[in-house]
Formats: C-alpha cells, structure tokens, sequence
C-alpha cells in the first residue's frame, strides 16, 4: 500500500488530458516561444513529488513564475485535482510549515526553505487530492464513453430544448408536456415561452446536410475516435482498476497535516532509522495514518530480510507512523510506567531473559504504549487464527502447541496491564507458531521495536545477540 | 467500465425477465386480443365500457399492424422462425417487421449479425423467402 | 414489443365474496385491478389471458380481510431502446411529429427525421420531401427506431427517430386517397 500507484494515475491523466493545457490567457497570441504547452504535466509531476506545498516554493523549485504557477493551479482546482488553502501568515506560521516540509518531502528539494523572508504575508499552499482525482478521471472517462457510444447508437442524441426567456431546459422526452393546442412549437412550462432547440454537440460538427455518405463518414470516424480513444487510455484505465480497492492517500487540511508531519518528524528524531528513509524513499512523501495500519501487518507477517524490513520500516516511521501514535504513547507510557518505559523494554530485552521470549515482552509493552485499538484487535484476531491452526494441526505439533494454547489465552490480556512473564510465556509459542519463524523474523519484530520505543544502535546490537540465541 | 448495463434491444439487452419470457408478434397479439374482445363482448352489452383505454388502442394497433390475419399462417410463422436459433425477442421483430431483403434484416435486427450463431446471408434469405411464401399462400 | 408473462399480485378480498364464485370474484377484481396500469418494469398490462395459481389466503388482523396471492398470466407491451417498430403518427407540428405505437407515445423530433423532408404548415401540417414523394401527416404509418424511454411509475413515453436505414413512412393516407 503505498502512494505510488496513485501518483502513477496522477502522472497518466496528466499526459492524456492535460498535455495541452496551456495557461495563457485566450487573447494572447500562442507564439512558439511563449507556448507553455506541457507546463500542466510539470506541475503535476512535482506535486506528485511533493504533500503541502507552499506555492511559491513550488514556483521556485519549478523555475516559474509565481502568477503563471497559480493560473495553472487556479485551473487544476477548478478540475477537482487539488486542494489549496491560503492563509495570512507570520514567521512562526511558516515555521512551522517548514518544519513540516523538513519531516515529509525529501529534504534536499527544499533546503532553502528556511532562508524566506517572511512578514505578515498571505500564503497560497496546494496539494494533490488524491480520493477526488480518482473519481475525476474515472467520471470523465465514463462521460467520454457514453458520449461516443450514444452518438453511435442514436445516430443523433436527445434532442434538447431550451426556453429562450427563463432558461430552463427540457429534452425530447418532455415533448408530450410541451406541446401546445395554439400552434406548432413547444412552450415552456413556468413562463410559457417559445423553446429553441439545442443544436447536438457532436453531430452537428462538419457537414449539416445528412445525406447518406456524410452519415457514414460520421459514423466511421466516431466509430475511429471511440477504437483510439480505448487504446490510447488503456493504460490509465488500467492504472484506475488497479488503484480501485486502494485507499487513496489522504494528507488532510494544511493544519492537520502540519501538526502531523511535526509530530512525525519529533517522534522520529531520535530515532537513527530515520536517515535511511530518506535514501529509500526518495521524495515519494508516502501519506501518514494509512500505512500505520500496515505497518502493524508488516511486523507480523514476518518478512524475509533484516535489511528490508529496516528500510521499510524505517520509511515509515518518519512519514508514516502517525503522530497520533506516538503521542498517545508518551502519554501513556507517563500514566503508566514512567516516562523511562520504553528505554526498560529495551532494557528488559537484554536483562529479563536470555530468551528470544523477550523481544515478544517488548513487543507487547509497545502495544500497552500505543494502546491502539485496532492493533489490539489484530493481536487478538491473529492470536486467534494461530490457535485455530494449531488445534488444525494439533497431531503434527508438540506439546508447546498445547501451551500455546493455554498461553493465548493469557496473552490476550496483554493489552491491559498483565505480568511480563506471563506475556513471555504466551508469545514464546505466539512466536513459534509464526508462520515464517526464524530468525529473520526476529529481527522483524526488533525492527518493529525500533520503530516504537526509543531504540538506538545499541539496542539493535543486543537484539541481535538475542536473535542468535534463539536460534 | 461497466457501470449500468444500458438497456439495448439492438444487441437484445432487454433485461433478463423478458428476455427469457415469451415475446408475442402483433398477429398472435390480435388472435388473442381479439378473442377476449368477443368473450367480453357475449358477456356484456357495451364492450367497450369493459375494457381499458390500453387494450383498445392495443386493439387497434395489433389489428392495423399484423402481417398474418389467418391463425395457422401466423402459426406457420413462429414455426418457420423457431427453426433459426432466434431469441424470441429477434423472432418478434422479424414477423412484425417482414423484412425483405437480408440488408433490411439486419437493420431491424441488428444481433442476428453479431451473436455468432452461424446465421449466414444464405440462411437468413431462406428465412426470409419462407416467410414470404406464408404470406402468399395465406 | 407485446410479451406474454406471469405476473404475481397480493389480492384483498372482502369476507362477503366468500363462497361459490370466490375465484371468479378474485378474477374479476384482479382484471379491473391490473388491466390497462402500466409500470416501469413491466410496461403496460394490455390483458389477463390466464389465472396460474391462487395461493392460500391470509386472514388480515383486525379487518377480516383476506388476501390471497395470484399468479396470472397476462400480455404486456412494453417498448425498449434500441427496439424498431411501426406507428401511427397522430400529430404533426414544427418540432417534430407524434405517433402511437399501441398504448405508448412516440416523439419523434425534426431533427431526427430526415433531412430532405420539411415541415409544411396548414390544415394538415405535414413533413414532405422536396419532390413530394414522401409525407408524414396525421395517420400515417411510420416505422421508427425507439432511441429513448422516459419510464416512471405509471407511464412511459418514448423518442424515436426515422432518420435511418428501412425507417420512414410506410404508408400515408394522403398517397391512398
């Protein structure tokens, strides 16, 4: 689940609809010099590099003038692309957007971010509306569709009428209502006037005169148009229907995703995964609350290779762990333990046994810190199915599978406040049980670990010492 | 993109319910129309006060529109069509509409051409000319 | 297009009707119930040809009524998009021309009918071609092409159109007299 795919879509729909956009005004002449042709597809190419964006940054970035960047951005908001938000703004607002760029999109793009001079001004920020150009691009293609294919099918589309007076406008198939006994032309329900017929769009380009082979040639070339029209987009069409059952990436309003992207960005600093990310991920800003959720599966499900898992994981705890995450688990973990907690988990791992058991104990703290509902009920689900396969497969297993059982049970009070060594216990078989155990999926769970708590370098090197003991 | 499955007698989408039902030609509609009439009419002095404005003017129309008067000419029809692995609904228009020519045939019924039945020009010529020998014959 | 189907109807009937001629009694209701009503999925209800089943009646609470659930076969027209029939025009003006297929009317606008023939106003306004071989007045016969249905609960009414292969007039009065 990433934002990739979207942002494919955003670049394909650029290309197919928006290449030719130009943001000249009509009365200007279209000299070859001057032809911005193309300049569309830019600015959504950046955007697609980028979350909030201040405009003018984007401007500079793009080497463009502020005011043709807008009347470009005026426009795109008019499509329904993206979502802008102004506001007026001093030093410390743009501080704290900055601090917010700094955390989200790749660093290098905006290191001169901080050298702005900044007084009371009013600021213009954009960002790509991912869920909306979805369904933009997805309803334009149907209306594009249905236009040529009804034009195929009824040689002529519904007639339209529209009453000269008030405006209002009726088709064909309000003819019966229309007529009027006094003479021979439709009259308009509320104010009675005269109606005009609407000229059909389509068909009425070219020839007027329908005889025969101007019909057929009609017919041909939208018969043509609709053949390259579905070749020529098979690609975006195919981009929509594999983004279809993704979430689309959401940043929220320009504040929300402020508060956010800082609390992301506090959360991470002392956290040493944070460099690689920025490595890995380059400037794909990949959207916070969504993938916190996935996240949470990839410490489970277990994946291959450290290092893999390091740099994905690593990815998200910058842009993608929520902030939420993380404040509620300070929060928590003062309620509870004492703000040294998560420094004893790791503590604990080294110290409470010399078994891999710990690194579940840790793991469990960590769910205690965040108190997150859903990963609640992931463990419990999880828990759940586990025990299922192990009573499926009871015959084949050793009497630890039994344990596990019992231990389940136990475990699933871990959420709430629940002894270690009970916890170690129960998720010593939990462990077992993971489909891909061994010590790869250790040092997922570490990674995991390093995510949530305060880990350090030094930490990892004890988990690793307690990885080889386990195997 | 298949959104709403447009409703399209020319490539017979009709909706399920009727396109499994059983289509009537105007003949047989009058057959029957008529029939009831005269039920009505020997049960009641003024017919036309027992019947609804729909089945007058449905009356009317079967009557002026039907190719076939004779009831085994009419039968003879949906004997000869029933041969062609026509969907009731193709079968219908072709005994109302009494094409002439294979051009004006699949004008009227466009999915005979594109439902890969094997429906060749030949065969549906043959189809044709029998119904047209009904005709004469009637 | 006229169908033959079955339809099902819950049918109330009154404890007095009890006895001999209960069916008959139902049948008669359920044909001044249903004959000549026309709905959006069935179309119109032309004619009751057939009873298929009565099922078991339900007492209803506190009235004493009973209904019964009826199955009947009946003959429906109902017209669909795409689908080409023959019509009679019942009126012509400047916006196009009417027609009547059966129970259901059919506009045909001007610019879907061909564009040779023009509109001619008068006692009998009319579309003739510029040769005056062709005239669509009031009752002539025309075969159309059904391009669009406005379907609601009780009604339906249809665009059609002649300006295509094999359509057009197929018969006018004027030609005969």
């Amino acid at each position: 689940m990433s934002i990739e795919p979207f942002n494919r879509l955003v670049k394909l729909a650029a290309r197919a609809f928006y290449d030719d956009i130009t943001t000249k005004g009509d009365n200007q002449p279209k000299s070859g010099r001057s032809d911005n042709r193309g300049i569309a597809v830019v600015i959504l190419d950046a955007l697609t590099r980028r979350q909030w964006v201040r405009e003018e940054d984007l401007a500079k970035d793009l080497k463009l003038h502020t005011k043709q960047l807008r009347r470009t951005l005026r426009f795109f908001e008019e499509e329904k692309l993206i979502t802008r938000d102004h506001r007026k703004e001093g030093a410390k607002g743009a501080k704290v957007y900055n601090a917010a760029v700094a955390a989200t999109v790749d660093v290098l793009q905006n290191g001169k971010e901080g050298d702005d001079k900044i007084k009371m001004h009013t600021h213009s920020y954009c960002c790509l509306d991912y869920s909306q150009i979805f369904d933009v691009v997805r309803y334009r293609l149907h209306r594009m569709k249905k236009k040529l294919r009804d034009e195929l099918d009824n040689k002529n589309t519904v007639q339209e009428y529209i009453c000269p007076n008030c405006g209002k406008r009726y088709t064909a198939l309000d003819a019966l209502r229309l007529v009027s006994p006094e003479d021979e032309y439709f009259h308009c329900e509320s104010c009675n006037g005269e109606l005009v017929a609407e000229s059909d769009k389509l068909s009425s380009q070219g020839t007027v005169d329908g005889d025969d082979k101007d019909r057929r040639r009609r017919r041909e070339k939208l018969e043509d148009m609709l053949h390259r029209m579905e070749a020529q987009l098979k690609p975006l069409m195919d981009q929509l229907n594999r983004v279809k059952d993704l979430p689309a990436p959401e940043f929220g309003s320009l504040q929300a995703w402020e508060v956010r992207a800082n609390a992301v960005a506090r959360g991470a600093n002392g956290d040493n995964a944070n460099d690689p990310s920025k490595s890995g991920q380059g400037f794909g800003g990949t959207p916070m609350p969504f993938v916190g959720e996935t996240k949470v599966e990839v410490a489970f499900s277990g994946l291959e290779e450290k290092g893999d898992i390091k740099s994905e994981i690593s990815a998200t705890p910058m842009k993608v762990l929520p902030p939420w995450m993380i404040k509620e688990g300070m929060n928590l973990t003062k309620e509870q333990r004492g703000e040294v907690k998560q420094e004893s988990n790791m503590e604990g791992t080294s110290a409470a046994a010399g078994s891999s058991d710990d690194k579940k104990s840790i793991e469990t703290e960590d769910v205690k810190n965040i108190k997150d509902e859903y990963v609640k009920a992931y463990y419990e689900a999880l828990f759940k199915r586990q025990r299922e396969q192990e009573e499926a497969t009871k015959s084949l297993q050793e009497p630890s599978t039994t344990d596990g059982v019992d231990n389940t049970s136990t475990e699933r009070h871990v959420g709430m406040k629940s002894k270690r060594e009970e916890e170690d216990e129960g998720e010593d078989i939990e462990w077992e049980e993971a489909p891909p155990a061994g010590d790869n999926t250790t040092g997922n769970f570490k990674v995991d670990l390093n995510v949530l708590a305060d880990a350090s370098g030094d930490d990892n090197d004890e988990e690793d010492d307690i990885d080889w003991e386990e195997g | 993109m298949s959104l709403e499955e447009e409703e399209n007698a020319a490539e017979l989408k009709i909706g399920d319910e009727f396109l499994k039902a059983k289509c009537l030609m105007n003949s047989e509609v009058s057959l029957i129309l008529e029939h009831k009439y005269e039920q009505i009419q020997q049960m009641s002095d003024d017919p036309s006060n027992q019947v609804s404005q729909v089945f007058e003017k449905s009356l009317q129309y079967v009557k002026r529109f039907s190719r076939y008067k004779n009831p085994d000419a009419v039968r003879q029809v949906r004997e000869i069509l029933s041969r062609y692995q026509l969907a009731e609904f193709e079968l219908c228009v072709l005994g109302n509409l009494c094409p002439e020519t294979v051009e004006e045939a699949i004008a009227m019924v466009p999915s005979i051409k594109n439902r890969g039945r094997m429906l060749d020009e030949e065969a549906i010529e043959k189809m044709l000319n029998d119904l047209s020998l009904i005709k004469k014959f009637e | 297009m006229f169908f033959h189907i079955v339809l099902e109807r819950n049918m109330q009937l009154h404890p007095r009707h009890f006895g001999r001629d209960l069916r008959e009694k139902l049948v008669s209701k359920l044909m001044k119930d249903v004959e000549g009503t026309c709905s959006g999925r069935h179309g119109f209800i032309v004619a009751i040809t057939g009873i298929e089943s009565v099922g078991k009646g339900l007492i209803r609470d506190g009235t004493g009524f009973v209904t019964f659930p009826v199955k009947y076969q009946c003959v429906v027209f109902r017209p669909f998009k795409g689908e080409i029939l023959e019509a009679v025009v019942t009126m012509v003006n400047k916006m196009g021309f009417f027609a009547e297929a059966g129970p259901v009317q059919i506009f045909v606008s001007n610019h879907l009918i061909p564009d040779d023939m023009e509109f001619q106003s008068g006692d009998v306004p009319n579309y003739t071609t510029s040769d005056g071989s062709v005239k669509i007045q009031k009752e002539s016969e025309v075969r159309l092409k059904i391009i669009g249905t406005r379907v609601d609960a009780t009604e339906i009414f249809c665009i059609g159109t002649i300006k295509d292969d094999f359509l057009g007039v197929i018969s006018d009065p004027g030609a005969n007299a």
